[in-house]
């Protein structure tokens, strides 16, 4: 028997106890056991961990390691992960999820453990490479770090005395840090940030940042009570990890997940409700779906008389302060015509399914989780309204920034300010990533870069390509080729890689740099209501300074001369801007010694100390200086439950001889607060006196809002309205240019727009186990279609015809996905031309063909088994590799958002006699016709303009230039 | 006051062993014995730690008693545990009830509220006969634990508000099966359910009463091994688990002033249990074979 007593005793020991433990930092319980599916070290024992060595079985031999926490480099989630580093020998032995990091709490998809075979890959680039013989012939030498850079700072260096700024880009596919290259860019006054955005989210960006100033959103899925996605978010996709866990977490709690995928996806077989719409009628589901709450009166209606700009759209129909009770009707009568018959007309869904889908939204109240990514906004002609017309149903129920709706990305972010920030813009206007035509294009027109060229008859001096591979990314391939070939247009590409790519093999240079267990970067990403930095460092640099030894930089850590960014860009700056004198190496010197160049302990020490609110308490209590608590445990969570922003009150002390304008928007003469963020986000105009906007009076009371011209959430965009597209300035449906009564007789859709669940884009061809799991991308047709049209049985050979050629694949005939429209993934079919060197695994060799702008790609190899120091390349068992289909996708710039639209419209006919599965045939005259076709849809800056500018001087923009470079 | 601390301490116990236990356990004087080796006999073997287990109708992991559970957890709105029934996680969920029914405001009221259910309908109903068998099993630290969280629990039920019903598991969950009416396969099913039988029937157990019958006990899972023991001496067998039985009935009924209802509800199904076991073993004789 135990005395009442002693139990008491017991329960004070034990407190006492856990106190003095965790007062100390340590763990005082053990960590997350296996009955959360989950087993964590405990982080006092991260410099120490003992296993046992699965390889010495049966004997019980102990393994020790140290753990060093970084971040994935594979998509752009950045989940934290823990290197094994093997304190024996030290490499790294596995990789796991970091239990520290608020996004991805400990938990990781298969590209994160996949890491150890990017950093293990035997045909991985270790050195730096130029090229000898012509571009793309695949003759190489290795060269020394020092040689290259240079020969590339002094081109750098002469482009800008002789002002030829423009001549200088840097073009990014995973941007995978925050800020670090922008500030470089901006320290050069170069106006050459392009990045892959507008193949990607640009669609989803622009949908949501007309809504509200900011371009992405943060949906609470764990809160949630119900969760729209149109993406694919439980088994790839922006932040897939962490909001997966959390899509599965709200639907443990009861959430209804609703899934608009024309595939039966992973992630549309855990849906309550799944619609399989035709491409590009998702908006007009959406508007049907609003079209009912409105008339129903199923919506906030405070929320939308406070916070919609309806007056705004009450002043563009000219009855400026007509009542609130007027707009509501205007908009009763708006969408009248999207009747769930109709929005079942467009989308060969049953309109009962609509109402009943309709009718789950209604009851979410302002629990309502909305995501829209790539997927059918990046599909279709007009596709960014599919995320503004999705935006418009939590508009309506006012489920924005609320506990289980959506945040605007900006709130749920945290971007630090670094030392020496130039405070200055790049004075010139890089007319070929922001062309005059596509004046509201949210993101670089990247894709379009071959032909922009060509037009303005442009050139480069120096071209960086960084993890990014436009040649198979890009649809278009060959004209890229055609671009990168040509001396005249490209005089210097830089490919800055870890790996061997498509668009690497035509460059000048090939530097290697760091995977994600080898470099340096801050991240931080929208995942829930809450704010965290990621800290990406190379491990074995970490691993060796924690046993006390000196490195002077990254290299000497890292496998072979294998780099990380950071340290390559501070010391080409140097090398650029040697004595000083041309205002640049200022930025990139040490601030406690002048005159020395910075390292990246200063860089990330002094921004871990001087601008992560917390950071330096939470370090003092265990005993550290704020670089080692990153160090130690690689992710900090600096805020949670960040709410509703635009709600709060304007502190009185904000509010100086303020001036309250006609729309409400007030503006102060105080001085904005310091803030530790990084600037960044929408450009509001001061007033007429030069006051800055501070918020907007609501009910009269001062709150921050939105950031957006009108301080209110955009329902009617007056942007768009006086930039030439008044008709589409309130949410609405745009038929797509796959729309039936667009395609010719014979041709259907194509879908290219979905990943494989465990591959990621260009990155991940290299992991051995990834490329077992999925290697092909066959082209999903229905039984119904493969009748009709002959195809006969899974397996056989396919001819798939788009507007620039042809390719042929296998087809997958299943009843996943919905009549009329065939699909096939952009993943898998990659490729590497005869000659070259380069990456075998998940690779064909193939032999490219080239007669005036007749191109070819003709498979010599496919995948397959080969020699190399890892024995596992001998079990390689695949030989089909997939096909590379975007070298015949022809370019389909959106007017609006400057989006590519990836859907095609194709015919299918079994395979020729002599085709071979992973043929191309291309005609690059005919992508150029269709880059015309599609530049008659716009209404460029020149004709549209309202105020002779380029572009709206509010709207985002990576490395902002000066107002006066906005001017014509 | 909930020893919510003693509570998240002692739950430690029931998953496997970390370094991290050592001092816990030294805290508790737990002593010697707190091992892999040990947890693995008694936690993997011999009574595995999960609720549904104790209360479910099938007598298995999961199912329709997990799901209600669950659905408790959703009901204090959080979000269900993976394994929201272990017996660990599920006094780490009443020491966190606990915490927040002692902090000030308006939700204090209904953690309290919230405790006294998950104490009433999901942890009492079996932790206490479960914890007597661990008690009888194990060895050392384990032992010791056993002890102090049958314990702790039984202050706990003493500081709450005493059941205002009996638990839903109790209620859905159907008696002993006859095999005379539903046959062979549905008498073993429910023999082998605890909160069918009343009767925890440990593999040990069934490993006793082979040796003193002097019977054969078959590798395997606990009904395997069963129909083995009823296959060589169906009379003996049955015998000696209706002696088993009756003791389960008595243990149960000194529970009664503790648990009230729910002790008695289960002395009466293992008393339902011993006569319907003694009866089989009296007739056995013209029937050689019982069960499979």
């Amino acid at each position: 028997m135990v005395e009442r007593g002693s139990l008491e005793r017991l329960e004070r020991v034990v407190s006492a106890a856990r106190a003095d433990a965790e007062s100390r930092g340590e763990t005082f319980y053990p960590g997350a056991s296996r009955v959360h599916l989950a087993s964590f070290p405990p982080k006092e024992r991260w410099n120490d961990w003992v296993e046992l060595d699965s390889r010495a079985w049966p004997r019980r031999k102990e393994k020790r390691y140290m753990l060093v926490p970084t971040t994935c480099f594979n998509c752009e989630a950045a989940c934290g992960l823990l290197a094994y580093v093997d304190r024996d020998t030290l490499q790294v032995r596995k990789f796991e999820g970091n239990p520290e990091h608020p996004g991805s709490r400990g938990r990781n998809c298969a590209k994160g453990p996949a890491t150890l075979n990017q950093i293990t890959d035997p045909d991985r680039i270790l050195h730096p490479l130029k090229r000898t013989g012509r571009r793309g012939e695949g003759k190489w030498e290795r060269v020394s770090w020092d040689r290259a850079l240079d020969d590339i700072a002094v081109r750098i260096r002469k482009a800008l005395e002789e002002e030829r700024h423009n001549q200088v880009m840097y073009h990014v596919g995973r941007p995978g840090e925050d800020g670090f290259t922008e500030r470089m860019l901006a320290a050069w006054g170069v106006d050459g940030h392009n990045s892959h955005t507008n193949v990607c989210s640009s669609g989803a960006r622009a949908g949501f940042h007309w809504w509200m100033g900011m371009d992405r959103p943060s949906p609470d899925h764990a809160n949630a009570r119900v969760i729209v996605l149109v993406s694919s978010h439980l088994e790839t996709g922006h932040y897939f990890n962490p909001h997966a866990q959390r899509i599965i977490e709200g639907k443990k709690k009861g959430a209804k997940l609703i899934v608009l995928d024309t595939r039966l996806s992973n992630t549309a077989t855990h849906a309550d409700h799944w619609l399989s719409p035709y491409p590009g009628s998702e908006a007009a589901i959406f508007l049907a779906v609003a079209n009912w709450m409105i008339r129903e009166g199923r919506y906030d209606r405070d929320f939308v008389r406070r916070w919609w700009n309806w007056p705004d759209y009450l002043a563009a129909r000219g009855e400026t302060g007509a009542p609130f009770e007027r707009f509501e009707e205007l908009l009763r009568e708006l969408y009248a015509e999207y009747t769930f018959e109709y929005a079942a007309s467009e989308s060969g869904l049953d309109a009962d399914e609509l109402r009943a889908v309709a009718e789950v939204i209604s009851t979410a109240g302002t629990r309502l989780a909305t995501h829209n990514w790539r997927s059918a906004s990046a599909g279709n002609l007009g596709g960014w309204q599919v995320a503004r017309t999705l935006t418009l149903l939590s508009a309506l129920l006012g489920a924005l920034a609320t506990e289980g709706g959506t945040f605007p990305n900006a709130w749920n972010k945290f971007v630090p300010k670094p030392p020496r920030l130039p405070g200055r813009h790049p004075r010139r206007w890089n007319e070929v990533q922001w062309p005059r035509e596509y004046p509201l294009a949210l993101n670089e027109m990247s894709f379009l870069m071959p032909h922009l060229m060509r037009e303005q008859d442009a050139c480069l001096e120096v071209y960086f390509t960084r993890v990014h591979n436009p040649v198979w990314t890009n649809p278009d391939g060959f004209s890229w080729i055609e671009m990168l070939s040509d001396a005249r247009r490209i005089g210097l590409h830089v490919a800055l890689t870890p790996t061997w790519n498509e668009t690497a093999y035509f460059a000048d240079y090939v530097l290697p740099m760091g995977h994600s267990s080898e470099r340096h970067d801050l991240t931080s990403y929208e995942q829930y209501d809450g704010q965290w930095l990621g800290f990406r460092q190379p491990v074995l640099r970490a691993a060796r300074e924690r046993l006390g030894r000196e490195i002077g930089d990254t290299r000497e850590a890292n496998p072979g001369d294998v780099w990380e960014e950071n340290e390559f860009w501070i010391e080409l700056t140097w090398r650029i801007d040697p004595d000083g004198s041309l205002g640049i190496r200022e930025f990139f010197e040490s601030v406690e010694r002048p005159g020395e160049k910075m390292t990246v302990d200063e860089y990330y020490g002094w921004i871990f100390a001087n601008t992560v609110p917390g950071l330096p308490e939470v370090a003092a209590r265990e005993g550290l200086s704020p670089l080692e608590y990153m160090r130690r445990y690689g992710a900090f969570e600096v805020a949670r439950k960040v709410g509703r922003v635009f709600e709060q009150r304007v502190p009185e002390g904000e509010l100086e001889d303020v001036h309250v304008d006609a729309r409400d928007r007030v503006y102060t003469r105080a001085p904005a607060p310091a803030s530790p963020q990084a600037q960044g986000g929408t450009a509001l105009e001061p007033d007429e006196d030069g006051r800055r906007r501070v918020g907007v009076r609501v009910d009269g009371e001062v709150l921050r809002g939105w950031p957006t011209p009108s301080g209110k959430l955009e329902f009617w965009s007056n942007t768009l309205a006086e930039w030439g597209w008044p008709e589409l300035a309130a949410p609405t449906y745009i038929k797509s240019h796959v729309h039936p009564s667009r395609l010719e007789p014979g041709r259907m859709p194509l879908i290219s727009t979905f990943r494989l669940p465990v591959q990621i884009h260009t990155r991940s061809a290299n992991s051995k186990w990834l490329d077992e799991i999925a290697h092909t991308n066959p082209l999903w047709i229905h039984p119904a279609d493969a009748e009709r049209l002959g195809v006969g049985e899974t397996g056989r050979l396919v001819r798939v015809t788009t507007d620039l050629g042809y390719f042929v694949v296998r087809a997958w005939i299943t009843e996943g996905i919905r009549p009329g429209v065939v699909a096939c993934s952009h993943h898998m079919g990659r490729w590497k031309p005869e000659g070259q060197p380069g990456q075998r695994l998940g690779m064909m060799t193939v032999a490219l063909g080239h007669s005036g702008s007749e191109w070819s790609l003709a498979p010599k190899r496919g995948g397959g088994p080969f020699r190399s120091e890892d024995p596992d390349t001998l079990r390689v068992w695949w030989t089909d590799v997939g096909v590379h289909q975007n070298l015949t996708h022809a370019v389909h710039p959106d007017p609006v958002s400057g989006q590519h639209c990836w859907h095609q419209a194709v015919s299918v006919v079994p395979a020729a006699t002599g085709d071979r599965h992973g043929d191309v045939s291309v005609d690059t005259d005919r992508s150029r016709a269709q880059f015309k076709r599609w530049l008659e849809l716009v209404r460029p800056a020149g004709r549209n303009s309202p105020d002779g500018l380029r572009r709206p001087w509010w709207m985002l923009r990576p490395v902002r230039p000066a107002r006066e470079a906005y001017r014509f | 006051m909930t020893p919510v601390e003693l509570l998240r301490a002692l739950s430690i116990f029931a998953e496997p062993p970390e370094p991290e236990h050592a001092r816990v356990a030294d805290l508790l004087g737990l002593g010697e014995g707190i091992d892999g080796a040990a947890y693995a006999e008694l936690f993997v073997f011999q009574l595995s730690p999960y609720a549904s287990i104790y209360v479910g109708p099938e007598g298995w992991m999961g199912g329709e008693a997990r799901e209600r559970i669950a659905g408790f957890w959703r009901a204090v709105g959080r979000t269900p545990s993976a394994e929201p029934d272990h017996l660990g996680v599920l006094l780490g969920l009443y020491a966190s009830l606990g915490e927040e029914g002692q902090a000030a405001g308006a939700g204090a009221a209904l953690a309290a509220e919230a405790r006294r259910a998950l104490l009433h309908e999901h942890i009492a109903p079996w932790a206490f006969a479960y914890l007597d068998h661990v008690e009888e099993l194990a060895v050392g630290g384990y032992r010791r634990w056993s002890e102090l969280l049958r314990e702790t629990l039984a202050l706990e039920i003493g500081r709450v508000e005493p059941a205002a019903a009996l638990s839903a598991h109790l209620r859905a969950a159907p008696g002993p099966a006859d095999p005379r009416a539903e046959g062979g396969p549905a008498f073993l099913e429910a023999l082998l359910a605890p909160v069918r039988s009343g009767v925890i029937l440990t593999r040990a157990a069934l490993g006793k009463v082979a040796r003193e019958l002097g019977l054969g006990l078959r590798a395997g899972e606990r009904r395997f091994a069963l129909e083995g023991l009823l296959g060589q001496d169906a009379q003996a067998t049955l015998g000696a688990l209706a002696a088993l039985a009756a003791r389960e009935e008595l243990a149960h009924r000194r529970r009664a002033c503790l648990l009230g209802e729910t002790a008695r509800f289960l002395a009466r199904r293992a008393g339902n249990t011993a006569r319907l076991l003694g009866e089989l073993a009296a007739e056995s004789g013209t029937s050689k074979r019982v069960g499979g």
